[in-house]
């Protein structure tokens, strides 16, 4: 009898210790290599002042009005459209944004919104219409390591004709 | 006999309550849902990362292995930030840094520290918090298919063309080139970090295996931020530890130029 329980416990043994190895195997990876190609040509890298790609953003608004029907100066959306978007989706990036309410949405030129940022710049050229959204809260934002910034208002700027959202952040 | 009875039926239930903590454990190390993390920042962030200082930082680059990233339930960012660590009051008095900061490098997801950007979508972004000037995140737009598995170099740099002004730049392998101008932006960079930043608890990936840092190069000459040269020390590594596992693979000071930092997280 003493030799069953002891096969029966050595049995169950194996198969824990089985079980738990097979996952740590799973889990364990292996460190990743470069890529093998890094331009060392180019590097550093002096950027040039030109040829740059403009920034796309990411899907947000989704336009109503068809864009070969568009003029610059028009949008492909409404500002109902943006009220709404953005009253049902969280600001970005703001980890406190609660009870938040919209105090200004517009469509303006980019080169009016750059006026409204305390010098920081859309990245877009001048006559490119945008719709411009700001909130007011308390909105707070992360940076490097243990780092948390906060700010009563909010801004969301969208391409008018995309409904992507291009730049997000905190005014004092 | 009736002893030997009783003897296997208390057996039998160790044996069924082992049977019990084997699966539990198999289930707990991931073998059936995928994993969950926490995060023990006081922001509920995971960090893995390494950090310089030098008071004269003018520029900084560095070469990124560019891998498809999964925000899982939150988000994550590969990336650089240049910083102004030295507490200033104009750099968010609101908050609990007081740091001014521009950070370039991949996003995906939508949280606190980074552009709303789709959880499954990889994107360029770059991002500032100036001195009086509030903090913006720009979305530079998706990585191309053809990117991922190559290197791509991103920096931050004076601009020598304008005062109180950093370039943020990305530049992809095949000669892509986005950036943005962090303007009216009076901080004077003491500290620069490299790394991995991850939010949520579950279903965060980067790549099948990580990615690297290498080549990370410096300039401290405030007026010729073209003037620098290759990082040599190993400066200051924080984490390392689950779910953002990072470290040094080649440290700097004995591999110079072929230095290696890795991140990976989270499965």
């Amino acid at each position: 009898m003493k030799m069953a329980q002891t096969r029966c416990l050595k049995i169950v043994l194996v198969v824990v210790l089985s079980v738990i190895s097979q996952n740590c195997r799973g889990s364990r990876k292996q460190i990743p290599r470069p890529a093998a190609d890094p331009a060392p040509n180019q590097f550093p890298f002096q950027p040039p002042r030109s040829s740059t790609i403009l920034p796309l953003g990411s899907p947000a608004i989704r336009p109503t009005r068809p864009i070969e029907q568009l003029t610059a100066n028009a949008a492909a959306f409404t500002i109902e459209d943006v009220k709404q978007y953005v009253s049902t989706h969280r600001p970005a990036m703001s980890t406190g944004a609660q009870g938040y309410t919209i105090t200004r949405a517009e469509f303006l030129p980019s080169r009016q919104v750059n006026m409204l940022l305390n010098g920081a710049r859309t990245g877009v050229e001048d006559d490119r219409l945008l719709s411009y959204v700001e909130l007011r809260g308390t909105f707070s934002f992360t940076g490097p390591r243990g780092i948390t910034v906060s700010y009563p208002r909010a801004v969301e700027i969208f391409d008018a004709h995309t409904g992507n959202l291009l730049v997000a952040g905190g005014l004092p | 006999m009736r002893g030997n009875l009783q003897t296997l039926r208390a057996y039998s239930s160790r044996i069924i309550y082992l049977l019990l903590l084997a699966a539990s454990a198999f289930f707990t190390v991931g073998g059936g849902s995928p994993p969950s993390y926490s995060c023990p920042d006081p922001s509920g962030h995971c960090y893995g990362l390494v950090n310089w200082k030098d008071p004269n930082f003018s520029a900084f680059q560095t070469i990124v292995k560019t891998v498809q990233l999964n925000a899982g339930n939150g988000a994550m960012n590969v990336e650089m930030w240049f910083v102004q660590a030295v507490t200033n009051p104009d750099c968010g008095s609101l908050g609990t840094g007081n740091v001014c900061w521009v950070e370039v490098g991949l996003s995906a997801g939508a949280d606190s520290g980074g552009c709303v950007i789709p959880t499954n979508e990889t994107h360029y972004f770059w991002a500032d918090n100036r001195p009086n000037g509030g903090f913006f995140c720009h979305d530079m737009g998706p990585v191309s298919p053809a990117e991922f598995g190559h290197n791509t170099i991103f920096g931050v740099s004076r601009d020598t063309d304008q005062p109180n002004s950093f370039r943020a730049f990305a530049l992809a392998q095949d000669g892509r080139l986005l950036q943005g101008v962090s303007t009216a932006n009076t901080m004077v960079p003491d500290t620069v970090q490299i790394g991995m930043e991850v939010t949520g608890n579950s279903g965060t990936q980067a790549g099948t295996d990580g990615t690297t840092f290498t080549l990370n190069w410096f300039s401290n000459n405030p007026n010729n931020p073209s003037d620098g040269q290759i990082e040599k020390t190993d400066g200051f590594t924080f984490g390392g530890f689950p779910p953002v596992r990072s470290g040094w693979t080649r440290p700097p000071s004995k591999w110079g130029s072929a230095g290696e930092f890795f991140v990976m997280c989270c499965g």
